[in-house]
């Protein structure tokens, strides 16, 4: 493409395609909403001041916290217990703390406040343990999210090259890839997760990220696989080969660009599918750890108490929701700012 | 663009959330002075020990249908292979047993099949006399045989019966004499001999070894290793008894299951419902056990159990009049959903007590727990009452040990430990659990206070405990990870002992023998003592009890017993356990006893008078 | 082409095989043991204290074949290498219970009446540790059925096996036979039971006659279940799939050809909208709001059938089921319209754009006859390929929308054969659903081939 110079550059023009969509753009934006809730979680709902004041110096808790998670440091003596909030009766003067806005982590539990409707305390309600909802869906947005991205980046990645490389050449390669498919196909994919989530010793998130990026990426090898066989007997490809180019340069710079169309498609709705698959495991009892609040785990256990509960699922749900919309529109609208064709 | 978008969005946004609202009942908690939510809570202390929630003045009526849901279908219907209680509250209907509770007493010695009993001298030998009135729902009579067939039966060590099998170790030898005298010898004469061997179901011979194949063997020869590996025919009719279509009689055009109980087997429709009907030839029909327990037979011309596996779904069709009882459901719907002035008024809610004990089993065998002291504090870090009051909505109640909250092996003068911090926090600090290194976990002797809690992925209850006591022991220094397993995983882990916390229930009965759990013999690979808790004076109590016949004397060891239990705590032993269940207020004689499952439709009746609601 | 289609279908069968293997290994190798399931019941979390010693779940593992090796039966010519290993760990002094110790014992359990004289032997010899002679006496009682309890004395059980193996008169007086006569096996005998004593083998065998064999869990024939279960998932899988088809393939043209309109956008919005609501949290409110509870009582919220339904009449009973149907059906399928239908309006954009419509415009073809004639046709592809998942899905069930509506569809049966380590079930309900979705897969390339003369098979040159 660079031989041909032209005006724009190619992301310019997909840009600026994309901007034309306004629906995306907007969607664009919830996502970034969405990220730095993922980023800044810690800082929006904890239990833990983020600044505070006592006995006569300053400490950031929020922070210290992050070096006790990561970098081995330890709770200063006065914070061990990091029950901030008892501290404060012992507060003398000039003594002070700034909370996050959200002043929950998403496990700090308090019977008596249990199933509260949404109040001005509790801005989203408290759920059976009496624990903040709004604190636990902050926390469960990043889980939510991290399944979907890691899922779809690791699947599409498997199956584009697999889907690409079997349509492209056909033959022995086609056969064993196919064989793969298939095998992959067939195995039951519930089992396979429940059996990893059983092997594992401890169970996490992360486990469920990659058994789904790893189970889920026949769909798109098999379609990449389907454009090929159709794109590759097409002028242009042949032509491309008439010229001599590598099979590599020409499976990826002109072959793919023309099959990434619905492969894109299939990977924005991957990303919802994942967030939407993580809730159905969550459902069954085999998505995330117990203490680790996500979307899906607050809407399957929220069920039993409906009708009166009606905070408890309503509000994961929208969650649930808005972010699988936005994430189709965003794909929708990358989808139609990538097409090759608009190009000229 | 944008602008419709977000019309369109925030339309949906209104839309699902007014739709939520809607979801708020017009009424809210209805407050009650018992604040039971409305319903009935049974309580069988004292005297009373059956209690009847819609007593009327009236003579019971004949007739009408009751439609129950449950939430899980039984595999099957095999009486001495199926393990699951769903199959036990439908068979027990329709099989009868030699001996029974005598609900006055409540002691096992009520004559049933038998029409009186006999224990020899030595204690080794029971011999029952077997009614002559007896006939199998087919017509046929039933003898001493079949009651022999049955035992056999269980003893064969091919039939899937390892569960069952397990109580009958003991036995030695059993046989007939003439057609009405049946007499079993065990190697010991265990207390509750009476119950084990009269309380097997008997199941007619005709209709199961027709052809006699396991006439020839006797229970010696059952019993006997090299003969059963060298005789097919014990295999044969085992493979053949583990499929045969009465433990199955699945589909419209099945052979019914064929019992000699008040009720006769009716159909069983796979995933959808189980039914019985009134034995209208029942032998019983002119005796009357009890004022108004009625022995008699049933009252009610058929029952239904319906499967539902969703709770939700279980209670709307109860609340749409699709069903007539719920037995048990969740006490989240027992204390919100199910208050209004319609449903209150359509149905009675009752909550009452199973045998069935929750406990949180701390491994003895970890370091963390090795240390009584330990266990104790763990004890008084969970804050049970709290627990009980806002996770189980009330319904525990609080129990010291093991043994039955309402039997007479329960020892009442065991205080429980109370939750106390502090003392705990001492507790735990006097065993050697410090934070030596500063990283804000305890340790000892290089190990940090850092232990895994297994749930099992079904049971919310203990998963919030679990939450809470991961929240709690975080504020004291000690790290607590939280497990979710499957089932399967998680009873194979509890065998191999490869845990180091669980929450669990242990299902008991009126009497229990504390052997099989507490005994440090069954630590391993031969019991279910899976904490290993070893005590030597318990151990020798235990044993002794269990060859104690006087009941005063034996429940003395049994309450010295509860007290090295308290001491020790190997368990925190949390609740009894109350389950919540509502039914339509057109029936009456619902009576609540104190075994399992808590009540017997024999004495239910249907008010046609008023306008039923099903079919 | 065919030969290409011909080769295809070879291809099958190892493939076939593959799966079998892994699968098997994977359920096998997967923690958690069927024999578990007799423990106790899962829903409410209860165990009961019924004595589960080690020798009744080994009964119970014997009874369905669970003690054998899983693929082939070799231990039988290790047994002196296996002893020499339980020689070595019990030289660490380790336990004999726990995980590690079964696991090193399995193999001379596996090794069962092959491993007999071996170890009658080594107990006659007389030089076994305490430790390692309780472990071969375990081995024997177990695997042989004696009569040997944990309370005799170490003498009594050495005796007893002295009366069993060779022949003499018991403590009872019974005169007994001398049993080394039946544990003689010839070179044959022991070839025969590399694959006659394993797992997999005596599984493939049935399969090749299509014998399921029985479930663990009931004793019933796992054919029995899939013929109950199977009737219903595809009720709801057909309707579904036409459901989904009729409305959101037309959905799909009109929002290509109508690209950026009102129409498109809306129905995009709406589709998405019903995408990302999951289905287990409409289902609940399904039930809760037209179950007939404390709002509407529109429709019923489990099983398929009324209560009276087999009394009633065809046209009554289908109704009834219709009634039953209807809500699980729409939640079924909701969710799939808005792939179906966007993946119809992208292939569709993109083939309105290629050349050869624009040529068929060009020549005047009607707007209609270039649209339905030419585009669609080639816009059908990626719709064909998903409908090789038809197949499969027939068989699979849903599992979520099953439970809640206490449906007994595949997905119910094959989800608790999973929570039950029903091996038989799970094996079987593998095998059906591979061997379809291998043949959807054909069938999918088929049409691909029938739609798409672009696309051959040949050989790559």
């Amino acid at each position: 493409m660079s031989e041909m110079a032209p005006a724009r550059t190619y992301s310019q023009i997909v840009g600026s395609q994309f901007r034309k969509n306004k629906l995306a753009v907007m969607s664009l934006h919830i996502i970034y909403v969405l990220l730095f809730v993922f980023i800044f979680a810690d800082f929006l709902a904890n239990d833990k001041p983020i600044v505070m004041r006592y006995q006569g110096s300053t400490y950031f808790p929020v922070f210290r916290e992050y070096g006790v998670k990561w970098f081995g440091l330890n709770w200063q003596d006065a914070f061990k217990s990091q029950q901030f909030k008892i501290l404060e009766k012992k507060y003398g003067e000039g003594d002070w703390a700034i909370y996050p806005v959200i002043p929950y982590s998403s496990t700090e539990y308090n019977l008596q406040v249990k199933l509260q409707p949404p109040s001005r305390a509790h801005i989203f309600g408290t759920d059976e343990l009496g624990r903040d909802v709004l604190s636990q869906m902050i926390h469960g947005a990043r889980v939510s999210l991290l399944v979907g991205f890691v899922a779809v980046a690791i699947y599409v990645f498997i199956g584009v090259i697999l889907g690409a490389l079997a349509g492209f050449y056909g033959g022995i390669i086609d056969i064993v890839i196919q064989r793969l498919i298939e095998i992959m196909i067939t195995f039951p994919r519930m089992f396979l997760i429940i059996t990893i989530v059983a092997v594992m010793e401890t169970q996490s998130i992360i486990n469920i990220m990659i058994i789904l990026g790893l189970t889920g990426w026949t769909g798109v090898a098999r379609f990449t696989r389907g454009e090929f066989l159709k794109v590759k007997n097409e002028d242009y490809v042949v032509a491309a080969k008439a010229l001599g180019y590598r099979d590599f340069r020409t499976i990826f710079r002109h072959v793919l660009p023309n099959t990434l169309t619905p492969v894109l498609v299939t990977a924005t709705f991957g990303v919802a599918a994942a967030i939407l698959i993580e809730s159905g495991l969550s459902f069954l009892g085999f998505g995330a750890p117990p203490e680790q609040a996500t979307w899906g785990s607050l809407l399957s256990s929220a069920r039993d108490t409906l009708p009166t509960g009606w905070w408890l699922t309503t509000f994961p749900g929208l969650a649930i929701f808005i972010t699988v919309t936005v994430y189709n529109l965003v794909g929708e609208g990358l989808r139609d700012a990538l097409d090759p064709r608009l190009k000229q | 663009m944008k602008k419709s978008f977000l019309i369109q969005f925030s339309l949906l946004l209104l839309l699902i959330i007014l739709a939520n609202l809607g979801l708020r009942p017009a009424e809210n908690l209805i407050n009650d002075e018992l604040g039971n939510a409305g319903g009935i809570r049974v309580d069988l202390t004292g005297e009373e020990t059956i209690f009847e929630s819609s007593p009327t003045g009236k003579e019971p009526q004949q007739g009408g249908t009751l439609v129950l849901a449950e939430s899980a279908h039984p595999e099957h219907l095999n009486t001495f292979t199926s393990t699951s209680a769903a199959a036990t509250r439908i068979l027990d209907n329709i099989y009868e047993t030699l001996l029974g509770y005598d609900f006055r007493t409540w002691r096992y010695d009520k004559p049933v099949l038998a029409e009186s009993f006999s224990v020899s001298e030595d204690g080794y030998t029971l011999t029952f006399k077997i009614r002559k009135n007896v006939y199998w729902h087919d017509g046929e009579q039933l003898t001493a045989h079949d009651v022999l067939f049955s035992l056999k039966s269980i003893l064969n060590p091919f039939v899937d019966s390892a569960p069952t099998r397990s109580s009958f170790q003991k036995v030695t030898s059993a046989r007939t004499e003439g057609d009405f005298i049946f007499s079993v010898t065990s190697s010991e004469t265990h207390f509750r001999n009476q119950e084990i061997l009269g309380g097997f179901h008997i199941i007619p011979k005709h209709v199961w070894d027709p052809e006699g194949l396991l006439d020839r063997y006797s229970v010696e020869d059952l019993l006997n290793p090299s003969v059963t590996r060298e005789e097919a025919a014990i295999k044969g009719f085992a493979d053949a008894f583990n499929v045969h279509p009465q433990g199955r009689p699945v589909g419209d055009d099945a052979e019914p299951i064929i019992g000699s109980g008040p009720w006769v087997f009716d159909k069983w429709i796979t995933g959808d419902y189980i039914s019985y009907a009134k034995n209208n030839n029942y032998w019983n029909a002119d005796e009357t056990y009890e004022e108004g327990f009625s022995e008699d037979g049933a009252y009610l011309d058929k029952v239904i159990v319906k499967v539902i596996s969703d709770a939700t779904a279980r209670l709307t069709a109860l609340k749409a009049g699709e069903l007539d009882f719920i037995p048990r459901m969740r006490a989240v719907q027992y204390f919100t959903q199910t208050n209004t002035p319609d449903f209150l008024e359509k149905f009675q809610k009752v909550n009452y007590v199973v045998p069935a004990y929750s406990y949180v089993g701390w491994n003895n065998d970890r370091p963390y727990f090795k240390d009584k002291r330990v266990r104790q504090a763990m004890t008084m870090l969970i804050d049970r009452d709290n627990y009980n009051e806002n996770v189980a909505y009330g319904l525990g109640i609080p129990t010291i040990g093991p043994f039955y909250i309402y039997g007479k092996q329960y020892n009442h003068n065991i205080e429980r430990w109370p939750y106390d911090p502090q003392r705990a926090v001492e507790l735990i600090e006097e065993a050697g659990w410090i934070d030596h290194d500063g990283d804000g976990i305890r340790d000892k002797d290089g190990i940090p206070f850092n232990f895994t809690f297994s749930v099992s992925s079904g049971s919310t209850s203990s998963k919030y405990l679990a939450l809470m006591l991961k929240e709690d022991l975080r504020k004291v220094g000690i790290v607590v990870n939280i497990r979710q397993l499957e089932w399967s995983v998680y009873v194979e882990n509890l065998r191999d002992r490869q845990f180091d916390v669980v929450s669990l229930l242990w299902i008991g009965g009126l009497e229990m023998d504390p052997y099989q759990i507490w005994h440090s013999d069954n630590i391993g690979d031969r019991g279910s003592n899976y904490m290993g808790f070893r005590h030597a004076e318990a151990d020798s109590l235990i044993e002794k009890a269990r060859y104690e016949l006087d009941e005063g004397k034996r429940n003395a060891m049994y309450f010295r017993l509860q007290e090295i239990f308290h001491e020790e705590q190997p368990y925190t032993f949390m609740f009894y356990q109350r389950d919540p269940g509502a039914y339509l207020k057109e029936f009456h004689g619902v009576k609540w006893l104190p075994i399992r499952p808590g009540y017997r439709l024999n004495s239910w009746w249907r008010n046609t008078a008023s306008v039923g609601a099903t079919s | 082409m065919w030969r290409y289609f011909l080769k295809r279908i070879l291809l099958i069968f190892p493939t076939l095989f593959g799966i079998s293997i892994i699968t098997f290994l994977i359920i096998k190798l997967a923690p958690g043991d069927p024999t578990a399931i007799k423990m106790g019941n899962q829903q409410s979390g209860m165990a009961s204290d019924q004595n589960l010693a080690k020798q009744m779940i080994e009964q119970t593992r014997e009874i369905y074949g669970l003690d054998k090796p899983l693929l082939l039966n070799f231990v039988i010519f290790n047994v002196e290498d296996n002893w020499k290993e339980v020689q070595d760990y019990l030289a660490e002094g380790q336990g004999l219970s726990g995980r590690d110790y079964d696991d090193i014992v399995e193999p001379l359990k596996q090794a069962d009446e092959v491993a007999v004289p071996f170890l009658v032997g080594l107990l006659d010899s007389g030089n076994l540790t305490a430790d390692e002679s309780t472990v071969v006496l375990e081995i024997l009682t177990i695997k042989q059925k004696l009569s040997i309890s944990a309370e005799m004395s170490s003498e009594k059980q050495l005796e007893y096996i002295q009366n069993w193996w060779h022949g003499g008169t018991d403590s009872t007086g019974v005169v007994r036979s001398a049993a080394k006569d039946t544990y003689q096996f010839s070179g044959f005998q022991k070839f025969k039971k590399i694959f006659t004593e394993a797992q997999y083998p005596r599984w493939l065998v049935n399969m090749m006659t299509l014998e399921f064999g029985t479930s663990i869990k009931d004793n019933r024939p796992v054919w029995d279940h899939i013929k109950e279960s199977v009737p219903v998932s595809l009720i709801f899988t057909f309707t579904s799939f036409m459901l989904a088809y009729l409305i959101a393939i037309p959905l799909g043209i009109y929002s290509a050809t109508h690209q950026y309109s009102t129409g498109d956008k809306v129905t995009t919005v709406i589709l998405f909208i019903l995408y990302s609501l999951p289905n287990f949290w409409v289902a609940t409110m399904a039930i809760v709001f037209f179950g007939g509870g404390d709002f509407f009582d529109i429709f019923p919220v489990s099983g398929l059938h009324s209560l009276g339904a087999s009394e009633m009449g065809t046209w009554d009973y289908l109704v009834d089921m219709a009634h039953h149907v209807a809500l699980p059906l729409l939640i079924w399928t909701y969710g799939s319209f808005s792939a179906l239908s966007r993946y119809m309006r992208g292939s569709m954009l993109e083939v309105i754009r290629q050349d050869y419509i624009r040529t068929a415009r060009a020549k005047g073809l009607s707007e209609r006859v270039v649209t339905y004639k030419h585009a669609l046709r080639n816009s059908l592809i990626p719709i064909i390929t998903m409908l090789a998942n038809l197949l499969p899905l027939a068989i699979s069930g849903s599992i979520i929308i099953e439970s809640i509506f206490s449906i007994p569809g595949m997905g119910q049966l094959s989800f608790n054969a999973v929570l039950s380590r029903d091996y038989p079930i799970i094996m079987a309900v593998t095998t059906i659903s591979a061997m379809l979705t291998l043949f959807g897969i054909l069938l999918s390339d088929l049409l691909y081939a029938v739609v798409d003369p672009r696309i051959t098979f040949e050989e790559k040159r």
